[in-house]
């Protein structure tokens, strides 16, 4: 029996030895890429919480008024405003002094002195309406005011605002259609919502305000709250023809708040179903996001970083499913949820990297993309690193 | 990890009928041999692939992500590019260490397979090492079924074998796609 030279063998182990080495070369390289998720502490998220505040604070103008979107590189106020983004940051920084932060109080306050110079009120309800006159009325914009109130009730209960938020709720049901979708806007001229209209985000919006709405005052806003998460649940990405579905990081604010009712439990199947799917795709995105650098080859194989805002959805959204049913006992929201804290903490401009700008204070504490930032850039990661943080000390 | 998408991906990238031919080699035992430390190999990547992915800094699902990518190329290799006998005519290894080389390493250890074993979390253990208990007897039996009664080096391809270790790749390429769906939709 002839036997095979030494020379054979080593060729034939050194093609197995250059196929593993270039397959685990190509799938470190290109696939799995490190996920950098930081580190996250109660200390760096505490500080993160508190310069975000701070940065909020500075850029606020006397009238409550942000600057809403800003150039870093060229200090320069892009313009723009919008009063749905504007009760966003108010929400978030009521959030913040829910949480403890004491220092966010006078700003949440003055942002929501600006918004309620436009108030409206007609027949049984109030809406948030722009600046400019015989615009169409935002849904969300009222629907994240209502929520910021509610917010507001958590530093300290208060009943100085009950009615004006009922006003708020019944606007919100008002333009809640028979099948739970939601319309984008209410159009004033015609005295009606704006038929057929949608929003990716208004939806949830809406669905949220009126869940905090059924906790505070137990009754009238169940019915509307559970067909608008029924609609999210089963109809809504094919309803409205959005493709991929829609991580709605709201209904899962919703869903974890409509989990605390009291009384028989509000989320069907379909509904827990649903916050999974949302988990699993906000899952995928932070995997993802985590991987990206922001270098040359992290831009190629991963695209650029993602809007803070966009990242800190995700924080909001997994921090919201770790209270809902079927997804409570599971680690994996958890860590996550962690993990896009930890992205955010290790992008958010510190003093140290603040020197670099033109004008240090109105950069320092933010999130930029490109050098710009907007004023739901600090509204959403705030919002997720206090949800993290809230896990982190289990306080919920 | 899907069960069934860890039993068929194994089987698939094992490929019994594609693999035998590189296992030129004189006794059953040494195939057998070959197996088992590949088999222990595989299992041991398992078990530690919790702490290696945490060092590094990949999670479960991407690792699975991964895992399914190299297989599905793997498995539509095989169903595209035949396979031949990788000795020459009229040799086998006959030596001591043939269980370990070429029978081991590199005939059976193989980068998609250690991939697989390195996706998995605790729940998956069990799968993939009865599913590579289960490949590996299969390529050890198939050896035997198919060996050469002569002296004469490995028996050459047969039609048939080609034709099984490409349906064996497309089995491999459908396992794929399920590890790697699982992957993306895992939390």
């Amino acid at each position: 029996m002839a036997g095979i030279g030494g020379g054979h063998r080593s060729r034939r182990v050194g093609r197995g030895v250059a196929a593993w080495v270039l397959t685990l070369a190509v799938v470190r390289t290109v696939v799995a890429q490190p996920e950098r998720c930081g580190v996250v502490t109660t200390e760096r998220l505490d500080t993160a919480i508190e310069q975000t505040i701070a940065w909020a604070t500075r850029m606020q103008a006397g009238d409550g008024r942000w600057i809403y979107r800003y150039d870093a590189d060229a200090d320069a106020d892009l313009g723009l405003y919008e009063h749905v983004r504007h009760a966003g940051l108010t929400m978030a920084l009521y959030q913040a002094a829910a949480a403890g932060e004491a220092g966010a109080l006078t700003s949440a306050g003055s942002g929501e002195a600006y918004l309620r110079r436009f108030l409206l009120d007609r027949d049984d309800w109030t809406a948030v309406v722009p600046a400019e006159p015989d615009t169409r009325y935002d849904i969300g914009a009222t629907a994240l005011f209502a929520s910021a109130l509610l917010a507001k009730r958590d530093v300290g209960p208060s009943a100085a605002d009950d009615a004006l938020l009922a006003r708020l709720g019944r606007f919100l049901v008002a333009n809640t259609m028979p099948d739970g979708s939601v319309t984008a806007a209410w159009d004033p001229l015609a005295g009606a919502p704006v038929a057929g209209s949608s929003s990716p985000f208004f939806t949830g919006e809406a669905l949220w305000a009126l869940a905090r709405l059924e906790t505070a005052f137990p009754g009238e806003w169940r019915e509307p709250a559970v067909r608008i998460a029924r609609y999210i649940a089963t109809a809504r990405d094919d309803a409205e023809g959005r493709w991929p579905d829609v991580p709605d990081h709201w209904a899962s604010y919703a869903f974890a708040e409509m989990a605390r009712w009291s009384g028989p439990a509000a989320l069907d199947d379909d509904m827990v179903r649903h916050a999974r799917r949302i988990a699993e795709l906000e899952a995928l995105s932070i995997r993802y996001e985590s991987q990206r650098t922001g270098s040359t080859f992290s831009r190629l194989t991963r695209g650029p970083v993602a809007l803070p805002a966009g990242l800190g959805t995700l924080g909001e959204a997994l921090g919201s499913l770790a209270h809902v049913p079927g997804l409570d006992g599971d680690p994996a929201v958890r860590i996550r949820a962690r993990c896009v804290a930890g992205v955010l903490l290790d992008r958010q401009i510190t003093a140290v990297d603040a020197v670099r700008y033109p004008n240090p204070a109105r950069v320092q504490g933010a999130w930029l993309r490109h050098g710009v930032t907007q004023i739901d850039d600090q509204q959403h990661a705030m919002s997720a690193l206090l949800l993290v943080r809230d896990l982190q000390e289990d306080r919920r | 990890m899907t069960v069934w998408a860890v039993l068929a991906g194994v089987l698939g990238a094992t490929n019994p009928f594609r693999r035998r031919a590189a296992l030129d080699v004189a006794r059953l035992r040494t195939v057998v041999l070959g197996a088992t430390a590949a088999s222990v190999a595989l299992v041991v990547c398992a078990v530690v692939g919790a702490t290696l992915r945490d060092a590094l800094d990949v999670s479960a699902p991407n690792a699975r992500i991964a895992a399914g990518l190299v297989l599905a190329v793997v498995g539509m290799h095989a169903v595209v590019a035949p396979v031949g006998p990788t000795a020459a005519a009229g040799e086998r290894h006959d030596d001591p260490a043939a269980w370990l080389v070429p029978v081991a390493f590199p005939a059976l250890l193989r980068p998609d397979l250690a991939l697989v074993a390195f996706a998995s979390e605790a729940g998956d253990l069990a799968p993939v090492a009865a599913a590579v208990a289960a490949a590996f007897a299969l390529t050890a039996a198939w050896w035997w079924r198919v060996r050469p009664g002569t002296d004469a080096g490995p028996a050459p391809v047969t039609a048939v074998e080609r034709g099984l270790g490409a349906v064996l790749g497309a089995v491999t390429v459908v396992a794929a796609i399920r590890l790697v769906l699982d992957g993306v939709f895992a939390l």
